[in-house]
């Protein structure tokens, strides 16, 4: 086993600190979970551990940042890569070729494995995720869940001495995440170390050897007294409160509605309502076609039957009007933002606001401190955290104020505490605009009580459950 | 034929086509080329875009010649017009099964040709790209006008927004590479190991045999 040393590290960018004074032993074999805020400074840590930065970054390190002696960042990536792995947040990043099996060749090709041994280690990387039947799949066509299990099976089959998991289960389904789970404990059995980021650790607690607790650049190795602490605070099987719909009418209606992903039927003909000026709810295992069904009602993703929204067929309704009346909230932060920093974006989402007598300039600071954001003003909106970006763009989506909402995965890679802020913000907002709102989520701890229906899709199907009402 | 072969016979003709002023050989090349196109089975568009491509190259140099030239000009404006479609056809032959031989053709360009692995995987990055990159400029139109704001295709702001996520894509695609223990002028293995057959030497051989004597008439 490899020596990792991280002693009095410090990481800045420019003139703003990071991580200040970050000392960290793990031990050999040890199952290690890194807990923490958003924003705290977590996957900048994962990214140094991994000798990606301060490579990929315009930041300054300090301190001592060692394997077996050596600098982690010195280290050649393919020599690197063979004692630490690393596992992106957001696995489309990290991909590179356009299906899974070149990605991972690509991969072993790097670490120079022996040619006849390479296809026995992709497929048993890809059989331990259970991926083999997506093998020569494009990586583009995947949804978020099954982007991950690729990405997972591509660290694992490099075979790494330390394991470095960025919130590896935030999209991912309660099946898949216990399926992933037993996916990283057997890896752990080989001898390996594995250190993991999370803001939910139901279905692992058993598996934790050591906390580690960051906060606001800070780390400390929580103390016995405190894992417990930690550890009880999540209760293991959230039961969601919902009702089932008696309404006759919906805002949107799927008249045998059908969804495709190539010759993979996702949804088979179904009709279904969406009840206006409420909250709906929608789970389902990764890769059933939820973030497709959401793409389908805004109509960037092509379906069968008829959708209507307001009794208008929306095939009928040019995109740029459909989505003045119902707008989805992008899993990926980024791709919604139209100007460089947060007071930019603040300032056209006001001036574009459906009320903008609600949004006054008062009111947008109090919300940007319960986000914790007030501070980021200045900042370039490309250059927040994660975490950051999403609140930032659930607020901003707010503001203008669509009267249906659709959120794919809003609360995905957030703190429990600002999952709560964030729900409390919609809740408050939507409320008070009358909106309708459809979200995905797989972080039902936080949403037992929020939701008033609750669809389920499985098995190419689309139902509400929940108790009569 | 492995893809490269193939690449090296076309750019060799090509080459030569430009110094060579004979209409009948470029008719010679195009008749090749169109026959060899029979049994490759390319559907409708493809012969679409043979027909379509060189015409307006071709019949612009026509056109300027024919009409505004001097000195010998009346046959020069024929020579340019199958030398259009002479090159097209030519180069079809290479490019129309390219996306089937992608893979083979860098693997080459890597193995065979010692192209640094940086370049051919930036490429493979690359191409990989071009499918996302109108998905993502449609996913960004309507993403802001779900802001309320729409973009349209005059507009600088659309393709600001498309070179920022083309930048952090270049970024991620490095990072991504790095990740997997990809080092720049380092070893590699191959899991599939790229052999040019005897065969494909041997046709490159008698192909430009061949054409060197069809210059024997001095059709130039």
């Amino acid at each position: 086993m490899t020596d990792l040393v991280v002693d009095n590290v410090n990481f800045a960018y420019r003139e703003t600190p990071v991580l200040t004074d970050i000392s960290l032993k793990l031990r050999p074999n040890s199952f290690n979970l890194l807990i923490g805020p958003s924003g705290s400074g977590k996957s900048t840590l994962l990214k140094l551990l991994s000798g990606l930065y301060p490579t990929f970054s315009d930041g300054t390190l300090t301190g001592e940042l060692t394997l077996d002696g050596y600098d982690i960042h010195d280290i050649v990536p393919y020599q690197r890569v063979t004692h630490i792995g690393y596992l992106f947040q957001n696995p489309t990043r990290q991909f590179v070729m356009r299906t899974p099996f070149e990605e991972l060749r690509f991969s072993l090709e790097n670490l120079q494995v022996k040619p006849e041994d390479i296809e026995k280690r992709i497929t048993t990387a890809m059989e331990s995720v259970g991926m083999t039947a997506f093998m020569h799949h494009d990586l583009m066509n995947l949804s978020g869940g099954e982007k991950q299990k690729v990405a997972l099976a591509t660290v694992l089959a490099a075979d790494s001495d330390y394991l470095l998991l960025d919130e590896p289960f935030a999209n991912v389904d309660p099946v898949a995440r216990l399926q992933l789970i037993d996916v990283i404990k057997a890896y752990q059995n080989e001898g390996k170390t594995i250190l993991i980021t999370d803001h939910d650790w139901s279905g692992y607690t058993d598996a934790i050897d050591d906390i580690f607790v960051m906060t606001a650049g800070k780390l400390h190795n929580a103390s016995s007294d405190e894992q417990q602490q930690i550890l009880a605070k999540l209760p293991n099987q959230p039961a969601i409160h919902t009702s089932l719909p008696n309404e006759k009418e919906g805002i949107i209606t799927l008249e045998s509605v059908t969804l495709k992903n190539g010759k993979r039927t996702l949804l088979s003909t179904t009709n279904r309502l969406f009840p206006r000026g409420k909250r709906i709810l929608i789970t389902g295992p990764n890769g059933v076609g939820k973030s497709t069904l959401l793409s389908a009602l805004v109509k960037l993703y092509p379906y069968g039957g008829t959708i209507t929204y307001q009794q208008e067929d929306i095939a009928k309704r040019k995109i740029a009007k459909h989505v003045q009346d119902i707008a989805l909230v992008f899993q990926n932060a980024e791709q919604q933002f139209v100007a460089m920093t947060v007071q930019e974006e603040l300032t056209q989402a006001q001036a574009l606001s459906h009320s903008p007598e609600l949004w006054s300039d008062d009111t947008i600071i109090t919300v940007l401190t319960q986000l914790n954001l007030h501070d980021l003003r200045d900042h370039i909106v490309y250059q927040l955290s994660g975490g950051q970006q999403k609140k930032l763009q659930v607020l901003l989506m707010l503001i203008i104020g669509t009267p249906t909402l659709l959120f794919d995965e809003p609360l995905a890679g957030l703190d429990s505490a600002s999952q709560q802020h964030l729900l409390d913000v919609i809740a408050d907002f939507t409320r008070r605009q009358h909106q309708t709102v459809i979200m995905i989520s797989h972080q039902l701890h936080a949403v037992t009580d929020w939701f008033d229906y609750h669809l389920k899709f499985d098995n190419q199907q689309l139902n509400y459950i929940g108790d009569a009402s | 034929m492995n893809p490269l072969i193939k690449f090296t016979t076309v750019m060799v003709i090509a080459l030569e086509l430009t110094f060579i002023k004979s209409v009948t050989l470029n008719v010679i090349v195009i008749g090749v080329s169109g026959f060899l196109y029979l049994f490759l089975k390319l559907n409708w568009r493809q012969w679409l875009w043979l027909f379509i491509l060189p015409l307006l190259p071709g019949l612009g140099s026509w056109f300027s010649l024919m009409y505004f030239g001097t000195g010998d000009h009346e046959h020069m404006a024929w020579i340019m017009l199958s030398r259009v479609f002479a090159y097209l056809w030519l180069g079809g032959l290479f490019t129309l099964k390219l996306n089937d031989e992608r893979d083979v053709f860098l693997a080459t360009l890597e193995q065979k040709a010692k192209l640094s692995a940086t370049f051919v995987y930036a490429l493979v990055g690359v191409l990989n790209f071009m499918p996302a990159v109108s998905q993502e400029m449609k996913t960004i139109r309507v993403a802001s006008q779900m802001r309320g704001q729409t973009l349209h295709i005059w507009q600088p702001q659309l393709y600001f927004k498309a070179i920022l996520a083309a930048i952090r894509w270049s970024q991620n695609l490095a990072e991504g590479m790095v990740s997997h223990g990809f080092t720049e002028g380092a070893a590699r293995t191959h899991l599939q190991v790229i052999t040019i057959k005897r065969r494909d030497w041997f046709l490159l051989i008698i192909i430009l045999i061949a054409f060197q004597l069809l210059l024997l008439p001095n059709w130039y």
